[in-house]
């Protein structure tokens, strides 16, 4: 609107405005006066900046409506204990299932990349490393599109079944193995966990949007179900403030 | 316990904040979220408020928190409205709508151009000549230099000099005389 002014009006009219205010005008007086005496736009602009103040202090206050028993009662819903915000809700699965997945290639690559495994040789160790590292990087692929999560639970669940039964029943029997090599299996019951949370709180995963055509055809009639995916903590958990009132 | 904050600081009782705030709060929200939804969002920053309240450490007064919060608050709703208009353009279900339903009373003139500025522009100038905050203070509140506030407020106040109605017959009646 005003962005013709010349650069030494610009900063003439904002340290006037500042000056108007009782601030810093953030140059020196001297130069203002300088520029005001031969600049008639800037003394216009002076007296009509007054004027817009003066009418500023004049307009009237609009009434304003009963807020306190509205804001008293709108607290007085909230739980004693505050709810971790929705966005940290929502994200922690993901979160979990990074960590279990990095947590997984530490204890899985030196077994797949140097063949190196306490209980086998070198061989059966790179197969196993194998198994183990395409399963954290499938929890990784998950944490990124969590509408994979719902399918990978099933083949993590048993997975992690399978390992903590088949750990308790080897700790049951003294010499087999020992609890600290046992332990990183429970990241699995965890990622499990993770991955349940994960696929619950991913819309797409429930609405089933079809997968591989969403990248391929661009039609504006996706718009609609990709932007709401994009954000999908608003969905759910964005405290719209309609929610208090009507709750 | 406070171990950044000022260590001097009474924490403010939540009830005595929303007696004394409160109205402030809702006119802020008018200004910087739209008319329509003030009281909503000044419920919300009141919840806000209340859940963050063993959180405040006295760096800023009451008021300065309380209006950061508010100003938070009204920017989530203003970037989500626009979200929300652009949203409904692109898959064509209804034409653009209005901002907020505009006042006809002259009265209320001013505050439709104060609601017309632009959102940065006009919390600087709401807050400063409205409620007549120290730049510094609104500079706080608004996250930003105080520089900044210096000159948004001198360009809300370009902006409003030039949507002032016998301002565009001035510059008329300036153009024909110099001719």
């Amino acid at each position: 609107m005003n962005d013709h002014e010349a650069p030494e009006c610009r900063a003439a009219r904002e340290a006037l405005s500042a000056v108007i205010d009782h601030e810093d005008a953030g140059v020196g007086m001297p130069w203002l006066t300088e520029h005001l005496v031969g600049c008639p736009g800037c003394r216009d602009w002076y007296a009509d900046a007054q004027e817009v103040r003066r009418r500023t202090r004049l307009a009237p206050t609009p009434p304003v409506p009963p807020l306190r028993a509205m804001i008293q009662a709108a607290v007085q819903r909230q739980p004693s204990t505050p709810p971790l915000p929705a966005r940290v809700r929502a994200e922690l699965p993901r979160v979990v299932l990074v960590v279990a997945a990095l947590l997984l290639l530490w204890f899985s690559a030196p077994a797949l990349l140097l063949g190196r495994d306490p209980d086998t040789g070198m061989h059966p160790a790179h197969e196993l490393g194998s198994f183990e590292v395409a399963l954290a990087l499938s929890l990784l692929l998950c944490a990124a599109r969590p509408r994979l999560a719902r399918t990978t639970a099933w083949i993590v669940g048993v997975v992690a079944l399978l390992l903590v039964t088949t750990a308790l029943v080897d700790l049951a029997h003294p010499g087999r193995t020992t609890w600290g090599d046992e332990a990183p299996h429970l990241l699995w019951l965890l990622a499990f966990l993770a991955l349940i949370t994960t696929s619950r709180l991913s819309p797409s995963a429930a609405s089933q949007v079809p997968v591989s055509t969403a990248d391929d055809h661009p039609t504006p009639h996706r718009l609609l179900p990709r932007a709401a995916s994009a954000h999908p903590t608003q969905a759910e958990g964005g405290s719209s403030s309609a929610t208090h009132r009507s709750a | 316990m406070h171990h950044h904050g000022n260590p001097g600081h009474v924490r403010p009782d939540f009830d005595q904040l929303v007696g004394e705030l409160s109205a402030d709060v809702w006119l802020l929200c008018r200004h910087l979220g739209d008319q329509q939804s003030a009281e909503d969002l000044t419920q919300e920053t009141f919840l806000r408020v209340y859940k963050s309240l063993r959180r405040y450490r006295g760096d800023a007064s009451p008021r300065t928190w309380v209006f950061s919060i508010a100003r938070r608050v009204c920017a989530d709703h203003v970037q989500r409205a626009q979200r929300d208009r652009a949203l409904i353009k692109r898959v064509e279900l209804e034409a653009a709508s209005p901002h907020t339903s505009r006042d006809n009373t002259s009265e209320l003139a001013l505050w439709d151009l104060v609601d017309g500025l632009e959102p940065d522009r006009r919390a600087a100038f709401v807050l400063t000549q409205i409620f007549g905050l120290p730049y510094a203070e609104a500079a706080e509140i608004c996250a930003c230099p105080v520089g900044t506030i210096r000159s948004r407020v001198a360009r809300s106040r370009s902006d409003l000099i030039q949507a002032l109605p016998e301002h565009a017959a001035k510059a008329a009646a300036r153009r024909t005389g110099t001719k």
